[in-house]
């Protein structure tokens, strides 16, 4: 179990998992509304970024492609993020 | 490098962590992967506006989703995705019982998301939901759909992996090949944990 522990995609792994619980519970609990929905939005982008540099390896792998889906994760991050903060209701 | 993992004294050919000019996979894969998100980018942007739009329109059918299912779902792909990450590996040290094993369990747990996605989907059409009910819904049914077919499409991926994985020598060429579908699969799984978010937790203040 332990040497399961060491290697780094389970690290990633479980990094994912209890940002993916954390998002729902800050999403159920919280009280400032708009903090919290802005908080998942920025895991959602760290749990993306976490996924593409070590689960698809991009880490490890040439510089165009790395900005290329960085750009990509910011965009989408300013989409969503910027419609959100654009709402009221 | 040489290792004796127990399986036979096997040559590692690609190191885990060296900086390396290539992609993981056919690069075929890694355009058809990057088209894919940036067709995904503009679903995000529709949806976004659309929310921009009719704020109210969006929060009361949001609170009809079920974010529990939306979790289980989130770490139902994480985990999968995992096991694929560990498969790859593997797949590298031509140790083809780990290989195997760890597809099984990628296509085992990445299973569950069908059930949980069709319990969701005909709770939605048994409250009389239908992708006609409204503007969020529309979104809401056609992304989760196109995602579901590329679930699918990733199931079969794998079930073609496992079969090869027992079939053929586990060489370069079918490290190409696992390569190619657990960045595949990955992306999946990030599309999910974009459209999680932004469908069921993004609470209108």
């Amino acid at each position: 179990m332990s040497a399961l522990l060491r290697l780094p995609a389970t690290r990633v792994w479980l990094v994912l998992i209890a940002a993916a619980v954390l998002s729902w519970t800050l999403s159920e609990n919280s009280t400032a509304v708009k903090v919290a929905a802005s908080a998942v939005v920025l895991i959602a982008a760290l749990k993306v970024r976490l996924i593409v540099m070590h689960f698809m390896e991009l880490r490890w792998r040439p510089r165009p492609w790395r900005i290329l889906f960085e750009l990509w994760i910011l965009g989408v991050m300013a989409i969503i993020l910027g419609g959100y903060w654009m709402t009221e209701l | 490098m040489r290792l004796d993992t127990g399986e036979g004294v096997l040559s590692l050919t690609v190191p885990v962590h060296a900086e390396q000019d290539r992609l993981p996979g056919d690069p075929g894969v890694w355009l058809f992967i990057t088209a894919d998100v940036f067709v995904f980018g503009l679903f995000f942007l529709l949806f976004s506006l659309g929310r921009v739009a009719h704020p109210a329109l969006y929060e009361r059918s949001r609170l009809v989703l079920n974010p529990t299912l939306g979790l289980a779902n989130t770490l139902i792909l994480l985990t999968s995705s995992w096991f694929m990450v560990r498969a790859v590996t593997a797949a590298r040290e031509g140790a083809r019982r780990r290989v195997m094993r760890n597809i099984a369990l990628a296509m085992a747990v990445g299973s569950v998301f069908a059930v949980t996605k069709i319990i969701e989907y005909s709770a939605k059409i048994h409250a009389g939901i239908t992708m006609l009910s409204n503007e969020f819904f529309t979104y809401y049914f056609v992304f989760t759909g196109i995602h579901f077919l590329h679930y699918i499409i990733g199931m079969v991926v794998l079930m073609i992996c496992f079969h090869k994985a027992k079939t053929q020598p586990i060489d370069g060429n079918y490290v190409v090949w696992i390569e190619s579908s657990g960045c595949y699969w990955h992306m999946v799984d990030l599309l999910w944990v974009v459209l999680f978010p932004m469908l069921y937790l993004l609470r209108a203040a």
